[in-house]
């Protein structure tokens, strides 16, 4: 059964410190979607793009104008059968998280990081980070997507699990950063993970992420990497109700981890990231520790580098995807042949 | 340029491991894929849709790179075609051209599986890429019932899956990335753009690139660490509920099968016909409160084989009441549900930690039947896919519908879909693919006409009515045998709006319509 959930949403919207423009582009609310679309369709491509929470600046191609959304994109729903959110796309991940805790749930394989981001923006911003095995990275979390185009007309991806119809249109719209139109609404997969659960800090080595990556293949429900705020650190979270989670303890203290507080919401201080895979992972951890681990996946490890980082060239290019954390960054060629 | 001449032109162009024929028995042949629709219409007298002018076999990637430009040259359509196992009609022609086998796309590149990636050619059938994986200690953990007939360029263009998808994912969520030819005769990866295009290609069905091959993850191979156990559970809605429990709760089980009342009786029944008595044979003894009311008070195994061959022979036989009859015995037969539950792991001691806890928490709300049941299962796993030819054979239609659905809507999509096909055909289900968010329910229908024409115009309005169900209810009309011809009417219920953004990315891809012409929203009414 589906409920709706509409507490505070509306008051934290209005409390958000909304700009009234941003880096030179005034902010528009259009005052329905109808009229958002006749917007989308009379304006040249690109000149409007979507505003989430503004956290991230603007991108490089600066619009005309920003619109913001959250004031037409309805409130959350939750289907607590299912475990999944229903969500606006202008609801920021710290307030989804409440939602689902309301109904005992949790948006885990989420990067906390991005709590006070909206949905749609990271949407829009970086959707394919894998995490720790097939069923939980953000394409497969995001079960169910709806959008308008630039021509104004909707688009939906059904809410149904898995599909095979066809090709997974959701791509035109997520990872565009807005330009191919505004995310309006996202189904996202929530977990009943067990309260309490252990979270664990060890110093990043190769030789560690290797021992993670035995762990993970062995336990990856139990086991899953946290983005961390601090460089060359690997941060787990263990959930406490899996059989496996002992064993998983009594390896991890070999290793030397140590408990450590729950993590805060903190962004790390770097702004773009690359998905590659362990062996090219391992060779940059020995090569240059000073990088964030974001996201283990079942064969790819995402860490985040800072800006200043200097270009790095992997043989591998089909197999290493690089995207951005924030806006304004330049894309660097920095994968090659 | 006649055909006779562009044959002789490939021939010429092409490397020697190519193959390229406009015989009569290869256009026949690839004129059709299996979907049980193209037998109902060959049996009507009805000819194939439009066979290919002439058939290619590439020999390496290169071929396709020639044969796509050299259909652009002569204005052809271009279908690419694996193992021809897909029951939708995808790689059915239906303007002619060039029919593209990529079977012989044989790459395999093991040298990254130690770090779960491997590289495979588009060509190599499914259970020769596992043995080949088994051998080196690796599994791709893809197990579709065609896993002998069905090419790994075949699983990635119609978003296939695997009996073991709750553990392993679907092939979407094996690929990493993949390489193409596009409807100009270009070798693309799908990585190398600014936009990943990866989940564009995958369930393309040949609209949008002819795939090579495409890396994929891989998982060490379970040697001894693989269980399973039986339940049995008083009705649909009692095993829904424990499956989602179970996958809510963190579990991840490779099998989870709950078959509907009718589908778990027969079950039973066929091992209790072997001397395998995997249920209690004695209805006053099943756990459930009473009999079936159409059951004697006990019933021996030899007892139920004639019981089940008089249901079976009354539709065979085409008897006017015979589906009635026998949607009307699926009804009474509240006989509970067989539940299949099966864990795959690396090795043995994984397999019990995992296995016992996921099976405690089954047993503590369903009665526990041993492992018999999965292991029955598992050694008949790939059977069904050769049971269809003899039933068509017959005289009478049967196919498969494999919808989804949030776990709130599934048991009524079974119900909703249960009354709208039997008034024309037997129906009977089981429910798998399960996540933790919904679940897939495959719908095995069974009929006949009154002669070839009625019988095919039967299964069509079996499918309308089936699938309109599906679409009215909100669920998603495939799980993952692909929309092909069959199920291109509903594709805007699955994904409203995509028409244009599909035209959109065709337009980039192959913006003379070169590759599969017709099909998905372009067979869209």
């Amino acid at each position: 059964m589906t409920e709706r959930w509409q507490p505070a949403l509306p008051t934290a919207a209005a409390h958000r410190p909304w700009p009234r423009s941003l880096g030179g582009a005034p902010i528009v609310k259009p005052a329905s979607l109808d009229a958002l679309a006749t917007d989308l369709r009379n304006a040249p491509d690109g000149s409007l793009r979507p505003l989430g929470s503004g956290t991230d600046g603007l991108a490089s191609s600066k619009p005309d104008a920003l619109y913001q959304l959250y004031h037409l994109l309805g409130p959350a729903a939750v289907d607590e059968a299912s475990a999944t959110l229903d969500l606006p796309a202008s609801m920021t991940w710290s307030e989804a998280q409440a939602v689902a805790a309301a109904y005992s749930l949790t948006l885990t394989d989420i990067p906390d990081a991005f709590g006070d981001a909206t949905i749609g923006g990271t949407l829009a911003r970086a959707p394919w980070q894998p995490t720790l095995h097939h069923s939980a990275t953000a394409r497969a979390r995001c079960i169910g997507l709806s959008a308008m185009m630039l021509t104004g007309e909707r688009y939906s991806y059904k809410t149904a699990s898995r599909t095979a119809s066809g090709p997974d249109l959701r791509t035109h719209f997520l990872g565009r950063a807005g330009a191919t139109g505004p995310i309006l609404r996202a189904t996202i997969e929530a977990s009943r993970e067990a309260h309490l659960p252990h979270d664990l800090s060890l110093p990043l080595t190769a030789d560690s992420l290797q021992a993670v990556i035995g762990l993970q293949r062995r336990f990856g429900r139990a086991l899953r990497l946290l983005p961390t705020p601090a460089a060359a650190t690997l941060r787990l979270r263990l959930r406490s109700d899996r059989p496996e989670t002992p064993l998983l303890l009594d390896a991890l203290e070999g290793l030397g981890a140590h408990p450590t507080a729950p993590l805060t919401t903190e962004r790390p201080a770097a702004d773009r990231w690359l998905t590659l895979p362990f062996a090219e992972a391992s060779a940059l951890i020995e090569a240059n520790a000073d990088l964030f681990c974001l996201a283990l996946g079942p064969t790819h490890l995402t860490v985040a580098l800072r800006r200043s980082h200097p270009p790095i060239a992997f043989a591998n290019h089909e197999l290493i995807r690089e995207g951005l954390l924030g806006a304004g960054f330049t894309r660097h060629s920095e994968v090659s042949q | 340029m006649a055909v006779a001449a562009l044959v002789d032109e490939l021939r010429a162009s092409l490397s020697a491991e190519a193959t390229v024929t406009a015989s009569a028995t290869a256009k026949l042949l690839y004129a059709r894929d299996a979907w049980p629709r193209l037998s109902l219409q060959a049996r009507a007298g009805q000819r194939a849709i439009s066979p290919p002018d002439l058939v290619v076999h590439a020999g390496t990637v290169a071929d396709v790179v020639e044969v796509v430009r050299a259909a652009g040259r002569q204005s052809l359509p271009v279908v690419p075609f694996g193992a021809g196992s897909g029951v939708c009609g995808a790689a059915v022609p239906i303007h002619g051209g060039i029919s593209l086998d990529t079977k012989r796309l044989l790459d395999l590149d093991l040298s990254r599986a130690a770090d779960g990636l491997i590289r495979v050619g588009a060509g190599w059938i499914g259970q020769r890429l596992e043995h080949e994986l088994q051998r080196h200690g690796y599994t791709l953990g893809h197990f579709p019932s065609s896993i002998g007939c069905s090419t790994v360029g075949g699983y990635l263009a119609t978003r296939s899956a695997g009996q073991y998808s709750t553990r392993f994912g679907k092939i979407e969520d094996m690929v990493v990335s993949l390489r193409f030819v596009d409807g100009q005769g270009n070798l693309r990866h799908s990585t190398d753009g600014a936009i990943d295009t990866t989940q564009l290609l995958v369930g393309s069905e040949g609209m949008l690139g002819v795939i090579v091959d495409a890396w994929l993850r891989v998982e060490p191979a379970a040697n001894e660490g693989r269980l399973f156990r039986g339940y049995w559970c008083e009705s649909v809605s009692q095993g829904l509920d424990a499956m989602r429990r179970a996958l809510q709760h963190g579990h991840q089980p490779a099998v989870f099968r709950l078959y509907d009342p009718f589908d778990s009786f027969i079950s039973g029944a066929r091992k209790a016909q072997e001397g395998e008595l995997l249920l209690p044979t004695d209805p006053q003894h099943w756990p459930r409160k009473k009999a079936p009311s159409w059951l004697p008070a006990s019933l021996s195994p030899a007892e139920l084989k004639p019981r089940l061959m008089t249901a079976a022979n009354e539709l065979l036989a085409r008897r006017p009441s015979a589906t009635h009859w026998l949607n009307h015995l699926a009804s009474k037969a509240e006989t509970g549900c067989l539940l299949i539950a099966g864990v795959e792991e690396a090795n043995a001691d994984d397999a019990n930690l995992l296995g016992q806890a996921l099976f405690d928490d089954l047993a503590s709300s369903l009665q526990d039947l041993g492992p018999a049941p999965g292991q029955y299962w598992f050694a008949h796993r790939h059977d069904v896919s050769f049971k269809m030819a003899p039933i068509l054979a017959s005289g009478m239609f049967v196919d498969t519908m494999e919808v989804s659905a949030p776990w709130p809507r599934v048991a009524a999509l079974y119900d909703a879909v249960h009354h709208a096909v039997e008034k024309e055909a037997f129906v009977m289900a089981h429910f798998s693919h399960a996540y933790t968010s919904g679940c897939s329910i495959y719908f095995t229908f069974a009929g006949f006409g009154a002669d070839e024409a009625d019988c095919l115009a039967r299964y069509d309005r079996v499918w309308k009515a089936g699938l309109s169900a599906v679409a009215d209810f909100g669920a998603a009309t495939t799980h993952h045998h692909g929309v092909g011809l069959l199920k291109a009417p509903w594709l805007a219920s699955d994904q409203p709006g995509g028409a244009p953004i599909f035209a959109a990315a065709r337009g980039e891809i192959d913006p003379d319509g070169r590759l599969n012409p017709g099909k998905l929203w372009e067979a869209a009414p």
